[in-house]
């Protein structure tokens, strides 16, 4: 690794300390605001390692407000449950007498009724991971098909614009998966050399992930790229490290703990592979909070800034990828969690405040 | 004699105990969450409790009649995603009528099919009610692959809103609760208490043991049938193909709460509705207790377990005393 | 309106089993019939088809001359017949109304159910037995909350709340008490006059020549004639329900001495269906307990195995016991092999050994001995002459016999010195009886005392040398040397009285 790229890994983690240690002195500049606030938060899945750092994150960033002297009260609603338990959920926190909720909702409509309620009795609602249309409520996540280009962008370059490739997508019919798929299509679109040769659905599931690229190896054994996202690229790599193929195709990866654990174990045997993760940050749990708690000290969003399918969102920036170039500082800092930990970040108080019109 | 007249009393209404179960644990609500009772409150809560509390109602209508239901929660699945796929926002009054009655039906139908199982070809309810709700799942994605639906806003809003300052739940619960008072004076009401209790000292007594099986699963599909229509009314018509499935094991649990047997042959529907009630109160008494996050769900599980248990402790208990 | 009916050539096949073969009988109103005969001579079968409860394979039945043909109880209860059943037919968490009304309930004009005129009709019912039966029998108490007399009251008179033109009354004289059967009887004298035809099932024969015309005995779901009672006897009805038949085999176990120390005294032992019951069992004898079906026999060996409560005096080996678990009796080296395998001798889906082992893991340390435990097993097998395929095998894959065998061993393995034995024989077949019969002996002659009911009579009569006969929880008689006959033993069961001089 570079000297350079060193320094770019020591400057990005440098900025989230500076970041953290600068906050008092943000938040005291807004003078009117010193709470109390009630913050509740509904989150309706807990079987996944993403959804407790979200909820970790957040409390994290609570704890901040009131280490700087912000009287913030996080109540967390945080349970597996169906629609009517999410709906209960909300009507809890409403009930606590919350001003303001973060929810990342179950279903992309059944909740919206409710929310706009909770807007109705003048609560700050932000939907976090998923965007919803209710009327009122913002939406704070990162841009899907953003998130897609990049990783698309990187394997058509490192493929030199040219070859075949295969598509492994997760639920068809979901709005992230469409989203990205929309990104990642437009993108192969920019170069006439790419030819799209398989796509198949691996269900956001490791072991399908495995078992779909596996079945394209047997099938396509001269592809020379595959496009795929989150657990799925687990699989992936797994695949060909057992199937350890004449040809490894190059594949795009995940900013998780465990990709980045095997990708090192892949580097013993295959010095040259490499790969990206992007991070697709759990962090947008404590975004939320950052925005719910600038508009409960007065700020408006600015309308210039909303977009998405419902233009209520607050597209928040991707942290950062992880690359070859950077991947060894990077693999240091994941090398003993735990597989399913994902690599994350959030924005800073400047960033959110940013999001307000004057 | 008195003393027999009062464990009649309680042998006949089996929810008096659960009945005075809801109360203390409404009261410890009230002390931890003091606007309970405000009419928004109250409001809200029943009207996301209705669904339950109906398909609470077939249940226990099925199980006092010796049966088991695992079906209801992926009906109710289907027959949401089967509303949602004939009604618009755009739906005149008459095409909402319609697909209203046709949700009934289907319903109906395919409790029908249930019983017909279960009472003509003698399969364990359990088994045959396991296997039919993947049908009805299987069906449910058919038709709703992707979330998805809306109904129009009027009828949400009617829905969510009090009707002359009351709750609107409490209309449907006066409803089922009369509903239930005029059955249980039928004939029909008879039939299903002996099916249940002892099968066949009520067919050697000529009860049609078997018709009235297969009604208590068309009684169990109308009011998943209209646990989907207050479901879909909640969401504004938003549904998924996995909409209901949590409710099943709900459902039980409530009807257990509610003092009703499953064995069969006793209890009513007050318990049941009683039971869906407890169900939410718990959850409200944790919340609002400050149970920290990561331990609300063991504390919710063992105050149920504990609420299930607890007619059988004190039996336990005073048999060890009267011997 | 008068009724006449004739039961014709009936059969009915449970399976394999045949439980009539040729089934009839022939009633008019006025008239009241006794139908009586031994432990699976079809009575019940019969009275069952007649109301409907089951459907025969064969024969026909006619009523008033035309055939027909009830497909179920509610078809024959239309035509006026109905019975009194033996198991109870009560839905036990409803009131005493509704179970005496249930399915032909009184009715407003809005087809809702008329609790008041159900009520007031119930309460004529029971006045019916006034005086005889207690406060709480009310239209509104429930069934659960009654004992078994005024439960079976309670049958009796939903029997008569269709005013039926033909009544069975299926042993429903058993748990009645003496006033309570005094008041049927006056209140079938009346229903005679009326006009009713009865049909009267008991095992007591005082009660038949106290209330019956005739007598229509079955022997071995056959119906060997009609006779009426003022012109019979006792012994004449009792010839008539034994067969002919030979004794078993003889292997008769050699009367044990006198001095051989006692294992079991029994003073005064109530519980469950059992009455003051005493007896003795000493060290190496075979004790029968006879009689018919449910007289109190599987309660006494429950009771003396702890495993239900029981009042009276029981000593084992000369010490006073009072067993309240199993365990306690286990530890004492008794054994129970009970009568329904399926249900609580055998776990029917797990392997031979592991129900071989059941009651004596503890044999095999906390680490489970499994050389020892198989070495053991299979000794045991060998000598049951178990056939099978392998330990491992599950039982329910064995035959009726094996099955038994596998009940009989698992107890073994314990080497019990009192072994109670419940109806060990039924449904095995008549090989493998050969070999249960000379294992008995094998035992008595190692010393083990074993008290043994059967409802095989032959097996009784030719296995053992004491019988106690119980009818109705009492030990009616105790059949020994000359006394142990067939008319003797089917008297006692009945509880004729004109036979004791004989001994």
């Amino acid at each position: 690794m570079s000297r350079l790229q060193t320094m770019r890994v020591i400057v990005i983690l440098l900025t989230f300390v500076l970041l953290f240690s600068s906050m008092q002195a943000l938040v005291v500049a807004q003078d009117m605001c010193t709470g109390p606030f009630t913050i509740g938060v509904s989150n309706s899945f807990v079987g996944s390692e993403w959804r407790t750092q979200m909820v970790q994150n957040i409390e994290d960033v609570v704890a901040e407000f009131n280490a700087a002297g912000i009287q913030v009260e996080l109540v967390v609603e945080s349970a597996d449950t169906d629609v009517a338990g999410q709906q209960q959920q909300i009507q809890n926190l409403l009930n606590r007498g919350v001003n303001a909720i973060i929810i990342n909702p179950g279903d992309q409509n059944a909740l919206n009724l409710d929310l706009e309620d909770a807007v109705a009795q003048g609560v700050a609602v932000i939907a976090v991971d998923q965007e919803i249309g209710a009327q009122g409520v913002y939406n704070v996540v990162i841009d899907q098909t953003e998130w897609a280009r990049i990783s698309a962008r990187w394997l058509a370059e490192n493929l030199g614009g040219a070859g075949d490739i295969v598509l492994i997508e997760g639920f068809v019919g979901h709005p992230a998966n469409e989203a990205r798929m929309s990104g990642a299509l437009e993108v192969f679109g920019e170069y006439p050399g790419i030819n799209i040769v398989g796509r198949e659905s691996g269900g956001w599931d490791q072991a399908t992930g495995q078992q779909v690229m596996s079945d394209f190896l047997a099938s396509l054994p001269n592809i020379d790229g595959v496009w795929t996202q989150d657990g799925m690229a687990f699989g992936v790599l797994a695949a060909l490290n057992t199937a350890n193929p004449e040809k490894w195709p190059l594949n795009t990866g995940e900013a998780r703990a465990g990709y980045l654990q095997l990708w090192d174990e892949v580097l013993m045997a295959h010095p040259d592979y490499k790969s990206i993760g992007v991070v697709n940050p759990p962090g947008v749990g404590a975004d939320g909070v950052r925005v719910a708690m600038e508009m409960l000290c007065g700020g408006t969003v600015d309308a210039g800034q909303l977009a998405g399918p419902f233009g209520n969102t607050l597209y928040v920036p991707i942290p950062y990828a992880v690359t070859a170039e950077d991947f060894a500082s990077y693999y240091a800092t994941v090398a003993n969690l735990p597989a399913s930990y994902t690599m994350d970040g959030f924005i800073t108080q400047t960033q959110a405040a940013a999001f307000m019109g004057q | 004699m008195k003393s027999l007249n009062l464990q009649r009393v309680f042998a006949r209404n089996t929810y008096l105990i659960s009945f005075i179960l809801l109360v203390i644990v409404l009261g410890i609500n009230y002390i931890v969450q003091n606007n309970v009772f405000e009419l928004r409150v109250l409001n809200n809560n029943l009207r996301t409790l209705l669904p339950l509390i109906l398909l609470a109602v077939g249940q226990s209508i099925v199980v006092i009649g010796g049966g088991l239901d695992l079906s209801v929660g992926t009906l109710v699945s289907m027959l949401s995603a089967l509303l949602v796929t004939w009604v618009t926002p755009d739906s005149t009054p008459d095409q909402i009528l319609l697909a209203v009655v046709l949700v009934c039906a289907a319903g109906m139908l395919a409790g029908l099919v249930n019983g017909l199982v279960v009472a003509y070809l003698r399969l364990q309810p359990m088994i045959t009610t396991y296997a039919t709700s993947f049908i009805f799942s299987g069906i449910a994605l058919l038709l709703l692959p992707r979330p998805g639906g809306s109904i129009p806003r009027d009828l949400s809003t009617f829905y969510r809103s009090p009707l002359l300052d009351i709750p609107l739940a409490f209309y449907a619960i006066a409803l089922l609760l009369l509903f239930w008072s005029v059955l249980r004076t039928t004939r029909y009401a008879q039939y299903l208490y002996a099916t249940g209790s002892s099968g066949a000292a009520a067919y050697a007594t000529g009860v049609p043991v078997r018709v009235v099986r297969v009604t208590t699963y068309v009684w169990s599909g109308l009011f998943a049938a209209l646990a989907s229509l207050t479901l879909m009314l909640s969401t504004g018509g938003a549904s998924q193909a996995n909409i209901g499935d949590d409710m099943t094991l709900d459902s039980i649990v409530a009807v257990v709460l509610g003092g009703t047997r499953l064995s069969g042959g006793q209890g009513g529907i007050a318990g049941a509705i009683i039971g869906v009630m407890i169900l939410r109160v718990i959850r409200n008494v944790i919340f609002f207790a400050a149970v920290p996050t990561w331990s609300q769900t063991l504390v919710n599980a063992l105050i149920i377990i504990a609420a299930l248990a607890g007619p059988g402790l004190i039996r336990l208990i005073r048999r060890s005393i009267g011997r | 309106m008068t009724l006449q009916l004739s039961v014709r050539s009936i059969v009915k096949r449970y399976g394999g089993v045949v439980a009539l073969r040729d089934g009839n009988l022939d009633i008019q109103s006025g008239e009241v019939i006794s139908l009586i005969g031994a432990n699976g001579s079809g009575k019940s079968t019969l009275s069952k088809i007649i109301t409907g409860v089951v459907a025969p394979n064969g024969g026909q039945l006619l009523l008033n001359g035309h055939p027909v043909h009830f497909s179920n109880p509610q078809a024959a209860r239309g035509r006026g017949i109905t019975a009194v059943y033996q198991e109870l037919s009560l839905v036990p968490d409803m009131t005493v109304a509704e179970n005496i009304w249930l399915a032909h309930e009184p009715l407003h004009l809005n087809f809702r159910v008329n609790r008041k005129a159900m009520r007031k009709n119930t309460e004529d019912l029971i006045a019916l037995f006034g005086g005889t039966i207690s406060e709480r029998l009310q239209p509104d108490t429930l069934v659960t909350a009654l004992p078994p007399d005024e439960r079976q009251i309670v049958e009796i008179l939903k029997a008569l709340s269709i005013d039926p033109q033909l009544l069975i009354l299926d042993e429903a004289t058993a748990s009645l008490d003496s006033s309570q059967v005094n008041r049927l009887f006056s209140l079938i004298k009346q229903w005679q006059a009326a006009g009713k035809a009865i049909i009267f099932i008991t095992h007591r024969m005082d009660e038949i020549f106290r209330i019956a015309d005739k007598a229509t005995v079955l022997r071995n779901g056959q119906s060997v004639g009609t006779v009426d009672i003022a012109s019979t006897s006792e012994r004449e009805i009792v010839n008539m329900m034994i067969e002919s038949a030979a004794t078993p085999d003889d292997i008769k176990i050699p009367v044990v001495s006198e001095d051989a120390p006692v294992r079991l005294a029994v003073q005064n032992l109530g519980g469950g269906r059992v009455e003051d019951v005493s007896f003795t069992l000493r060290d190496g004898e075979l004790l029968g307990l006879g009689g018919l079906h449910g007289q109190g026999q599987e309660d006494l060996l429950l009771a003396l195995f702890g495993a239900i409560p029981y009042t009276g005096s029981v000593k084992v080996s000369g010490k006073e016991v009072h067993y309240r678990h199993p365990r306690d009796a286990m530890n004492d080296d008794i054994a129970f092999v009970p009568g329904d395998r399926g249900r609580e001798g055998l776990l029917l889906v797990r392997s031979i050994i592991e129900n071989f082992q059941l009651p004596s893991w503890h044999k095999y340390g906390a680490l489970h001995n499994r050389d020892a435990a198989q070495r053991d097993a299979r000794a045991m097998a060998d000598d049951l002459q178990l056939v099978y395929a392998g330990m491992e095998t599950p039982v329910n894959s064995l035959s009726g016999g094996n099955a038994q065998k596998v009940v009989l061993g698992k107890w073994l393995l314990r080497q019990p010195k009192l072994l109670l034995l419940d109806d060990p024989t039924k449904g095995v077949d008549v090989g493998t009886k050969g070999e249960f019969y000379a294992l008995l002996k094998r035992l008595t002659e190692a010393g083990t005392a074993i008290l043994f009911y059967s409802s095989d009579d032959d097996e009784l009569l030719g296995l053992c040398n004491r019988v106690l006969v119980l009818q109705d929880g009492r030990v009616r008689d105790t059949l020994t040397g000359e006394r142990l006959t067939h008319s003797e033993l089917v008297a006692a069961s009945m509880g004729a009285t004109n036979n004791h001089e004989v001994a």
